[in-house]
């Protein structure tokens, strides 16, 4: 293993941290309205912000953890279906009248995300051919629950549709302050605790027999690790909807400069997820304003390109 | 220079200040009023700064201020009649409302409707602490009421009663002719063209329609706009389908529309050349200017 670089880490850190406050900085300052005065800018700018910071520091650490897991380059929340197991949660909670609470939906969102997790676990660990039947069973998992969700919006009225249209393509439009607080909190709570385990994850980077070998008890932290990050994907998705590919770019950006270690991986992530994520909505609020486009859409133009490029890579390396 | 400010001048200054705020204070009057959705709305005598967020309640306002359309402040976008208000700031389509923009206009009455605009925005609006007067206007009932309503919120009570009235009359004329004419036509109310959007019987348009005296062969749907698949519209055979328009394009809707149902001649309507393309924003819209379009069907239908 290569030595911990403390001083590079903590400069990367501090960088990073610079960066994050930029795009805060820019989020707040934009908008549909040029001239915003200050009690806009704190009643609806500040609150999709916080959120936007939140839900991306979540989905980021989220992927960063699932990649090591599943020791595969291409899983996150979204590719593996998890997003769309949180996403039918919370609109069977919203049905069922939970939604009148910001944090009440953070509950079905989460035994949804947990449920699709649980499944893709199984199947991980039955499947001993390729990761690609991992990432493939992951896909139709989502295919899966957004079916299902689209199910509830054909026998549902009009309203029931653009809400649902919200949980498919994601939109940080509900912000609420309090709901921002509560989750850019819960995210760094389930974020210190998955990185409290980065030695564990390190290991599950040699794979399952390599983790072993190096007394990880691998079913236990399996376990945990899943719980947890289905906990944060149900938080994430219950206050956005479904943004896909930011769990997916950020880790693979942050490895180029920070190594694979997570150590200083997740907390990196963290920070340049929450950035991306409140520079992929401003541009979503400005791009076509008055309308507004789903933040999902933005990070998608984005992330599927990049997921293809990292497929062909994949494929050459294993032709070469 | 000194400024002497000897307590008789501040207590008359003082008082000055005083009774020019008390003045303003009861001029802007705060009141309460019960709206549609069943809220409590607390607003000031006379509202000058008015948001509208959905093209029917710019109507209805527009016609209830014929002459101080400057309260209105904000509308939303395919706002079209009073045509003075169409060049007013937009804040955004009525399903995706721009809150931002709402906001920035600082409004003291906001104007939204439960038929259309997103419950969960409304509810953001009433936690940004804006006054919102919500109208529901599922049928013409609440049409007629929702008039009253948004006339008691803009301050002039006596306006929107004498609007509900004539809404009222002209309904009721109409209902005469159709009771007169004794012909059952059934009828099938598109309103969107790709997948098949109709008006089912718990909407406000197959409630004004009725009023001609003809059958909505949708009635029954617990919908108020489903979606039905085409060979159920083929099977049960209307004799007339109007085609209502939400784009101003009638005479494209008319070519291609027409033409895809010319493939089902099984269809009485077809058959008869029964199929007709009305422009929408005089039939979609819960406002006076309905009558109008409702004369518009009766024309077209019994010519």
């Amino acid at each position: 293993m290569r030595p911990l670089r403390l001083t590079s880490g903590l400069s990367a850190f501090v960088l990073s941290t610079l960066f994050w406050l930029g795009s805060f900085w820019v989020a707040l300052r934009v908008g549909a309205v040029s001239d915003a005065d200050f009690d806009l800018v704190l009643q609806l700018r500040l609150p999709r912000v916080i959120l936007a910071s939140a839900v991306g520091m979540g989905l980021s650490v989220a992927g960063a953890t699932l990649q090591a897991l599943f020791t595969n380059p291409l899983c996150e929340p979204y590719t593996l279906g998890i997003s769309s197991g949180a996403a039918l949660g919370a609109v069977i909670g919203s049905a069922l009248g939970y939604d009148a609470s910001y944090s009440g939906l953070a509950v079905p969102a989460f035994v949804g995300a947990l449920l699709f997790a649980g499944v893709l676990s199984v199947i991980s660990r039955r499947s001993t051919s390729s990761q690609l039947a991992v990432l493939l069973a992951g896909v139709m998992l989502g295919l899966l629950g957004s079916s299902l969700v689209a199910v509830w919006m054909a026998v549902s009225d009009a309203q029931g549709i653009q809400g649902a249209l919200i949980w498919l393509m994601g939109s940080l439009s509900r912000a609420r302050m309090e709901g921002s607080i509560l989750s850019l909190f819960g995210v760094i709570t389930l974020s210190l605790l998955l990185w409290r385990k980065w030695r564990e994850l390190d290991a599950f980077l040699l794979g399952e027999e390599g983790a072993l070998a190096l007394g990880v008890s691998v079913q236990q932290v399996r376990t945990q690790m899943i719980l947890l990050t289905s906990l944060l994907v149900g938080l994430c998705v219950s206050g956005a909807g479904m943004i896909g590919f930011i769990g997916l770019m950020i880790p693979h950006f942050v490895r180029r400069f920070s190594g694979s270690l997570h150590l200083t991986l997740l907390p990196l992530c963290a920070i340049w997820g929450a950035t991306s994520l409140n520079l992929a909505d401003s541009l979503a609020r400005t791009a076509i304003a008055p309308y507004e486009l789903p933040v999902g859409v933005v990070t998608a133009l984005a992330g599927a390109p990049f997921f293809l490029s990292i497929l062909l890579k994949r494929m050459g390396r294993v032709e070469g | 220079m000194s400024i002497d400010l000897s307590w008789q001048r501040v207590t008359l200054l003082a008082s000055v200040i005083f009774g020019i705020w008390s003045g303003f204070s009861s001029w802007g009057e705060a009141r309460e009023l019960v709206d549609q959705s069943g809220h409590i709305v607390t607003l000031v005598e006379r509202p000058l700064r008015i948001v509208t967020v959905a093209p029917s309640l710019a109507e209805v306002a527009g016609d209830l201020l014929v002459d101080e359309l400057d309260r209105i402040v904000g509308v939303s976008e395919h706002t079209t009649f009073p045509p003075a208000l169409t060049n007013r700031p937009s804040i955004g389509p009525f399903f995706k409302l721009n809150l931002e923009r709402i906001l920035s206009l600082k409004p003291d009455l906001v104007l939204a409707t439960k038929d259309g605009n997103s419950r969960e925005e409304v509810r953001h609006l009433r936690e940004l602490k804006l006054p919102v007067v919500v109208v529901s206007t599922s049928n013409l009932g609440e049409v007629s009421r929702s008039m009253e309503l948004i006339g008691e919120a803009l301050g002039v009570p006596d306006r929107g009663k004498r609007m509900s009235a004539q809404f009222n009359a002209g309904l009721e004329s109409l209902r005469k002719r159709a009771a007169a004419r004794k012909i059952a036509l059934h009828i099938l109310i598109q309103i969107g063209m790709d997948p098949l959007v109709v008006a089912g019987g718990n909407s406000f348009v197959s409630d004004a329609v009725s009023v001609l005296g003809v059958k909505n062969i949708y009635q029954a749907a617990e919908q108020p706009y489903p979606r039905p698949s085409l060979e159920d519209a083929v099977i049960k055979s209307p004799d007339v389908i109007l085609i209502v328009a939400m784009s101003s394009n009638v005479h494209e809707l008319q070519h291609s529309e027409g033409k895809k149902w010319r493939s089902f001649q099984r269809i009485k309507a077809v058959k008869d050349n029964r199929i007709y393309v009305l422009p929408g924003d005089r039939i979609l819209r819960p406002s006076l200017g309905l009558l109008e379009g409702l004369a518009l069907v009766e024309r077209t239908l019994f010519p």
